[in-house]
């Protein structure tokens, strides 16, 4: 589990920064401007959470298209946290195994 | 996004609860020998919750939730995602000093080795 990815996840744990997430898989690229117009906080707020999910290697900017400064989502950002609840529940899958076969006595150690 | 994972055990939960809070019972079923355990919430027999991580792995909160579902138990567990520090930084959170700042939690905090 790599730095990189607790940082993916820091940065989802926000629920602002997941709205904005939510706004561009919805959108395909979004500005400061209109995320605050369309979230209860700030210009200065909009752009520090954006920073944030910039830094995680969430949200890059888009190509330029007039003055406005667009953000779209990093292709394949949220792989790395998808693969990590995956391969997370599949661990638990088996040492929950193992405690029921303990709990319930089926002797055999399971090495 | 937590990961989530669940089971049915046909034993009573106080039983689940021994094989959870026993440090060689847990070692035969848990089978990691190179995370450190801080087990930081106990309410028997339904609630335990530890923090874990290995050397230079971001630590992660894991919550079982232990209910009685006759006829025997059904044991939930929860997996936070990844915190973005690593162990080394939570445990130096945990220490006494912490504790006396008022967090309640970190009262019960008890490191157990695995």
């Amino acid at each position: 589990m790599s730095d990189e990815l607790g940082a993916v996840f820091a940065a989802l744990a926000d629920p602002t920064r997941r709205s904005m997430i939510e706004a561009l898989l919805r959108d395909g690229t979004t500005s400061v401007p209109r995320l605050s117009a369309d979230l209860p906080i700030t210009r200065q707020a909009v752009a520090k959470h954006l920073a944030a999910l910039d830094h995680a290697g969430l949200v890059e900017r888009a190509p330029a298209d007039g003055r406005e400064v667009r953000y779209r989502l990093r292709g394949g950002a949220l792989v790395p946290a998808s693969d990590w609840i995956a391969r997370t529940q599949a661990a638990w899958g088996g040492r929950l195994a193992r405690l029921k076969d303990t709990v319930e006595g089926g002797a055999g150690s399971s090495d | 996004m937590p990961a989530r994972s669940e089971i049915e055990i046909e034993a009573l939960p106080e039983e689940v609860w021994d094989a959870l809070v026993d440090g060689e019972r847990r070692e035969d079923w848990l089978q990691e020998p190179d995370r450190e355990v801080h087990i930081e919430i106990v309410e028997a027999p339904s609630r335990l919750v530890w923090w874990w991580g290995g050397e230079d792995e971001p630590a992660t909160r894991v919550e079982f939730e232990i209910v009685a579902a006759p006829p025997g138990a059904r044991v939930i567990v929860t997996e936070s995602e990844p915190a973005a520090f690593p162990l080394s930084t939570l445990a130096a959170s945990f220490t006494p000093a912490a504790a006396a700042g008022g967090c309640a939690r970190a009262r019960s905090f008890a490191l157990v080795t695995a």
